[in-house]
């Protein structure tokens, strides 16, 4: 009965006429989801691969779910332990940062599913399904204090001018979730680095200058309240540890940049991702869990990821030989630190493996890898202006992904061509 | 002796196979001789309705290319001339009669080795069995008979099939009486072809052959990897270096060889047929020997349903094959009939699926990691098309090492210099890369479409 009327809703929306017809994109969209489609193949082959894109992208979603469900304890996490409780229950932080992070995965993908709607609707195409990681991408490298209204902004720059206007998916030259970004990272500057916003704090200072408990929190007001009022508060620093690091390079305290790290973060710490960062970026734990389902799944390419570390390693190794008797710059900042730093982890496994912006032969993509992993250490090492040089770099060798394609196209083909006139 | 193996095909195996039994079925009174079905042929018929006409009488012939001629599979009357839109030939029907010592064209019966080349060549031409090769690139019929005999042709061979359900030559050549012919069509070869390459994918070939292989210095034996597509005459053409300028690659069927072989020996043509009848449409699957022109209907007796929406039936394999009706007849180029039920199944949800029990070459199921070796044929689409996400499984599975998604969109733009860059003449039309596809494009298709495109364009130049 319920089939029947969904189905003579279905066929009145393909007849293109009146409201139903007009809104044929959505309703074949949401009945995509639900059933498989009841195509059947018209040339040879007239078998295919079970494998489609929806099942694909799901898999990646299903990757990212372990940095998302870290995401949403660390967010809570931090909370607690901006007011000085480092031993709240694991339910207690979890249900404080699912109540920051949730709504910004929901508005991500209502804000972007809107942008890319209306899109498709234009054009009258399907609504693709890319959207389905480029949504849960986004929020994951956003820090957790970002307003909504800029969180807003920023996914819908990112889907119209670093995909739809390109031509929607498949056609995008740069990874739109990247993009959505670096344009906030760009034009809010202030809401995005510096070492106020990777944790989300339970109270906020009004105009008067004191400090008030905040009403969205699931945290008791009596904690805020007393954490606000003891005399001796010091609130504890949010930095990042790539933000730490660039700090004890540029005052030159220390003798030895890794060993400044390393006091303030312990590698256990940052291994697990129990520092302050962005929402999904911070545990290389969980992303090497995503990792081994992309690889297991053969969706993401392991000679990206495997260029990307190769590409660090070299030019940390070239950094540290260059300068090897001043321990206290950040060139001397070691590899293993470099990898549990920042989005570096995050960036390899899910950024730089979208096929989409990045190359299409197996071997350009490992051309590509070391190119961003290079350009990453490079950036983080020697500009001073950004600490973090993952999203840069990706989004660098975005663009010149066709570029290595091109001359690699050529040099497969001049090898088939020598065995083809013998 | 070495196996030629390559990278990129996959070894299909599927469910509702024939099996291996060879049967004799019974004709019908009404034959029909068909053009073939993947070469447009503009016909110039020659004979009329109410005719008589012996087995062997030319019936038609290209008039683009004049030695492709089509001769009658039956001794018997004409009852109807068939055609299809803009007076395309589709069919000659005739009304079978009892056959006789008469009611055969009598070729020459001599020693073979007595015959001169071209005397072959024209007697092959006359026979119709010349239309029967192919060449590659193109896939086209063979080029006229003066420039063939001075070029260096090499004919290709094989004595397998890999793809799913095509009947295995090699029933046939167990019997010594298809043995013998085929030998002797062999020898025919040997002296109008300047090479002759054989191929077979059991790392051994059938005795006879290798001893007879050993009298004659041009004909070479190879083994190759056992996967689809090795039986490909573009692949086994890339992979024994033979695809330069000068070199003509001729592909024929096994089968072509002991019509060949029978022409020679009895002076008369073949009207016998060797296919294989399967797929999950059909009750009883099997191979069998039929006469040749026998209608379609008459083969598939026993399906499973009767409306035709609910199947398809296919001249040639699940892979490449092509869909044909039940009024059809019988072409020379169907080596296996296919009947699959179409399915149109809405599974609810069915990308979250575990996906324990479906057909995959990738990991993405839980079925590709543990494969099986039977699964069921499904002709779902599995999906709608979407745009390319560069994905790139289409180069890993692309067993001559093309570039089909880059291929794919030099042809979408009409970019002849890309295509020819890109080597479009090599594809040897395996359609794996469509197969494979998650985004679902025909990406087969439009290397075809390319294809045509140049050679249209090229036309338009050369005239």
């Amino acid at each position: 009965m319920l089939i029947e009327t969904w189905n003579n809703i279905l066929k009145m929306s393909k007849s293109g006429k009146g409201f139903l017809g007009s809104q044929k994109v959505f309703l074949s969209a949401i009945d995509t989801i639900i059933r498989k489609p009841d195509l059947v193949t018209k040339n040879a082959p007239h078998i295919r691969e079970v494998t489609d894109l929806k099942r694909i992208m799901i898999l990646v979603v299903l990757a990212l779910i372990p940095c998302t469900l870290f995401g949403i304890w660390n967010v809570g996490r931090n909370s607690y332990a901006s007011i000085g409780i480092y031993d709240a229950s694991f339910y207690a932080s979890f249900s404080e940062g699912f109540l920051h992070v949730f709504p910004l995965i929901i508005i991500s993908y209502i804000a972007g599913g809107i942008c890319e709607g209306a899109f498709a609707h234009s054009r009258g195409h399907e609504i693709a399904e890319g959207f389905l990681v480029t949504g849960l991408l986004y929020p994951l490298v956003c820090p957790p204090t970002i307003p909504w209204w800029m969180f807003i902004l920023g996914i819908m720059f990112g889907v119209v001018v670093g995909k739809e206007l390109f031509g929607g998916t498949g056609m995008n030259i740069v990874n739109p979730a990247l993009l959505s970004r670096a344009f906030l990272f760009f034009a809010y500057p202030a809401a995005i680095s510096g070492d106020e916003v990777w944790v989300k704090r339970p109270f906020y200072e009004n105009s008067d200058g004191e400090l008030c408990a905040s009403s969205w929190t699931t945290i008791d007001v009596l904690k805020i309240n007393h954490f606000i009022k003891s005399p001796h508060n010091d609130v504890v620093s949010g930095q990042t540890p790539l933000a730490l690091a660039t700090d004890l390079a540029n005052s030159g305290n220390v003798l030895n940049v890794n060993e400044g790290i390393n006091t303030t973060y312990n590698t256990v710490d940052m291994f697990l991702g129990r520092i302050p960062g962005s929402i999904g970026e911070t545990s290389v734990l969980m992303c090497l869990l995503g990792a081994s389902i992309l690889i297991a799944t053969r969706i993401g390419s392991w000679r990206t990821m495997l260029g990307v570390l190769i590409g660090a390693f070299t030019i940390t190794t070239m950094f540290m030989l260059m300068n090897h008797s001043n321990r206290s710059s950040l060139l001397s900042v070691s590899l293993q630190n470099h990898l549990l730093m920042g989005g570096f982890m995050f960036g390899t496994v899910f950024m730089a493996t979208d096929p989409v912006s990045g190359p299409l032969h197996r071997k350009s993509q490992f051309i590509y890898g070391l190119g961003i992993g290079s350009l990453c250490i490079l950036i983080r090492a020697i500009n001073p202006a950004f600490p973090e040089g993952m999203m840069l770099s990706i989004l660098f060798m975005n663009i010149f992904s066709p570029l290595i394609d091109h001359y690699i196209t050529i040099f497969e083909i001049n090898n088939r061509r020598s065995k083809r006139v013998q | 002796m070495n196996i030629i193996k390559f990278s990129g095909g996959h070894d299909f195996s599927m469910k509702n196979g024939p099996n291996n039994l060879v049967s004799y079925l019974g004709s019908p009174d009404l034959i029909g001789l068909v053009p073939p079905r993947t070469i447009k042929v503009k016909a110039k018929v020659l004979i009329k309705v109410g005719e008589t006409v012996k087995l062997g009488q030319i019936l038609f012939y290209d008039k683009k290319n004049v030695h492709i001629k089509f001769t009658s599979p039956t001794f018997g009357t004409i009852t109807n001339i068939l055609y299809g839109n803009r007076r395309v030939l589709k069919a000659v029907e005739i009304k079978k009669q009892i056959l006789e010592d008469s009611s055969f064209i009598q070729f020459d019966k001599k020693n073979i080795d007595k015959i001169s080349s071209s005397q072959i060549v024209s007697n092959l031409i006359n026979s119709g069995i010349w239309s029967k090769f192919r060449i590659f690139p193109g896939f086209e019929f063979l080029s006229d008979q003066a420039d063939f005999l001075e070029r260096k042709s090499i004919l290709f061979i094989s004595l397998f099939s890999t793809e799913p359900h095509v009947a295995d030559i090699q029933l046939l050549l167990n019997k010594k009486t298809y043995m013998k012919l085929f030998l002797y069509g062999l020898k025919t070869c040997s002296k109008i072809f300047k090479k002759i390459y054989i191929f077979n994918n059991k790392n051994t070939f059938p005795e006879k052959i290798s001893e007879f292989s050993k009298n004659l210095n041009n004909i070479f034996l190879y083994n190759i990897e056992d996967k689809y597509p090795s039986d490909n005459p573009g692949l086994q053409c890339y992979f024994t270096n033979s695809l330069g300028l000068d070199s003509l690659n001729v592909h024929g069927l096994a089968f072509n060889i002991i019509e060949i072989g029978h022409l020679f020996i009895k002076g008369q043509m073949m009207n016998e047929r060797f296919i294989s009848i399967s797929g999950n449409g059909i009750k009883e699957c099997r191979n069998v020997i039929v006469n040749s022109g026998v209608s379609i209907k008459h083969l598939l007796q026993n399906l499973v349903t009767e409306n035709s929406n609910d199947y398809r039936i296919l001249s040639g394999g699940i892979l490449t094959g092509k869909k044909i009706f039940v009024e059809d007849y019988l072409a020379d180029e169907d080596i296996s009939l296919q009947v699959l039920l179409e399915d149109r199944k809405r599974t609810l949800f069915s990308f979250f699926r575990l996906g324990l029990n479906d057909f995959t070459l990738l990991k993405t199921w839980v079925s590709g990691f543990f494969p099986k070796n039977d699964y069921n044929i499904s002709t779902s689409n599995n999906g709608e098309e979407r745009a390319c996400i560069q994905c790139g499984y289409c180069f890993e599975i692309c067993p001559v090492k093309l570039m089909p998604s880059l291929l794919m969109k030099s042809a979408v733009t009409n970019d002849i210099e890309k295509m020819e860059y890109l080597n479009i003449s090599d594809c040897i039309e395996c359609e794996l890369c469509t197969f494979i596809c998650p985004s679902k494009i025909e990406i087969g298709q439009h290397i075809k479409y390319g294809k045509e495109f140049i050679k249209k364009k090229d036309n338009i130049y050369v005239n």
